[in-house]
């Protein structure tokens, strides 16, 4: 996992020059990683509830990309976040954990199991978001819409329009931060 | 939502944010410049400033504020990247409020203990922990604010650090005024100022920091 490091600087990079599939797929790297922590250090809590922690540290990590240098390393910037948040996400739920930093080179990535119950927490959160808000997420993540169709189906510009999304996401991640 | 669809929600956010440290500096500072001008303005300078700051003794009056300021608003610029280790800058925090002992205890064995109580307690002391901590809370809040957009992982502690800074830039300009020189003065109620900003940032940060 030495190289992952490099590659994901190498994603962020390009991601931080505007390329979004780069930094969709540091993303994508990144999950299986986080869930192999949160299933070696959480493995009696269902899949469901380890998926929702997944999605909790992802959703942070990328409203906190801005705190990444491009001169620093990736991977102690990406698993400070991640260990924050897991062990922040577990004592919510009622579960005091630690987590000493150097277990995250040794776990075994995992791919998300299947899922039977397709309401989680990113979903009740969405039901507690205002509606213009609820309604962009939607728009996105289910519908796949473009930033500029976003604009038009809300009649905004497309620099609205992503501020707007901007927006709905920090208050999405309060949501959860303050929510359960 | 599934993680893959949250994945592509995520990447279709491609709003910049810029990075915080210019804008910490200016909403810190800024407002304790503003309200610590205006005050000023009503309490005045003292009249024999510039004997004052060439005093080896009262000089204090500044450097310590001012190592304060630089060691903690670099700590919580430092804390505000989830990776970082700041080892360094404790030290400064350290070495203030040592030598604050210092400068109270030489002064102290120079006097009878009947007059320590006196000299503690001045003539301004009210005055002096209303302005400092007030001037201190602007930079606080404004500074916090910021700080929100950053990443610690420690928000007690960078609330905490950010307070110590403002409470020391506050006593660095309430300085230019207050002419009680007596280190037993100084040092307990600049020192208490700015420690009940630290604290006050330590509450608020725990609360608003939050990652």
């Amino acid at each position: 996992m030495t190289e992952n490091g490099d590659d994901w600087a190498y994603l962020l990079r390009a991601a931080n020059r505007g390329d979004t599939a780069a930094y969709a797929a540091f993303l994508a790297a990144l999950a299986p990683v986080l869930r192999g922590i949160v299933r070696a250090r959480a493995g009696g809590i269902d899949a469901a509830l380890r998926e929702d922690i997944v999605q909790e540290v992802l959703l942070t990590v990328h409203l906190k990309r801005h705190t990444w240098a491009e001169d620093r390393p990736v991977r102690p910037w990406v698993y400070s976040i991640a260990r924050y948040k897991i062990v922040d996400a577990l004592r919510r739920r009622g579960r005091d954990i630690t987590i000493p930093v150097e277990d995250f080179a040794d776990v075994l990535p995992a791919e998300a199991e299947p899922d039977p119950f397709a309401i989680r927490d990113t979903d009740r959160m969405l039901d507690k978001l205002d509606d213009r808000s609820r309604s962009i997420l939607r728009a996105v993540a289910y519908g796949g819409t473009k930033l500029a169709d976003l604009g038009s189906r809300f009649g905004l510009s497309e620099g609205a329009a992503r501020v707007a999304l901007h927006r709905a996401l920090r208050k999405l991640s309060a949501l959860r931060r303050g929510g359960q | 939502m599934k993680t893959e669809e949250l994945i592509a929600l995520l990447a279709t956010d491609t709003r910049r944010v810029r990075p915080i440290c210019p804008d910490v500096l200016l909403a810190t500072f800024g407002p304790i410049l503003v309200a610590g001008s205006l005050l000023l303005m009503v309490l005045g300078i003292r009249s024999d400033l510039d004997s004052a700051v060439t005093s080896p003794l009262v000089v204090w009056k500044w450097l310590l504020p001012g190592l304060l300021v630089a060691a903690g608003i670099s700590l919580a610029l430092g804390l505000s990247r989830p990776e970082s280790r700041q080892g360094k800058a404790w030290w400064v925090v350290l070495v203030v409020a040592a030598f604050g002992a210092v400068l109270v205890v030489s002064r102290a064995v120079t006097l009878p203990p009947t007059n320590w109580m006196a000299a503690i307690r001045g003539q301004t002391l009210l005055v002096c922990l209303a302005s400092i901590s007030s001037i201190g809370l602007t930079g606080l809040v404004g500074g916090l604010a910021i700080l929100r957009r950053g990443a610690t992982t420690r928000p007690g502690l960078s609330g905490l650090v950010l307070g110590l800074g403002s409470g020391g830039a506050a006593a660095l300009l309430y300085a230019l005024h207050c002419n009680e020189d007596d280190p037993m003065f100084f040092v307990t109620w600049y020192g208490s100022a700015i420690l009940a900003v630290g604290v006050i940032g330590a509450i608020a940060g725990q609360r608003v920091l939050r990652i």
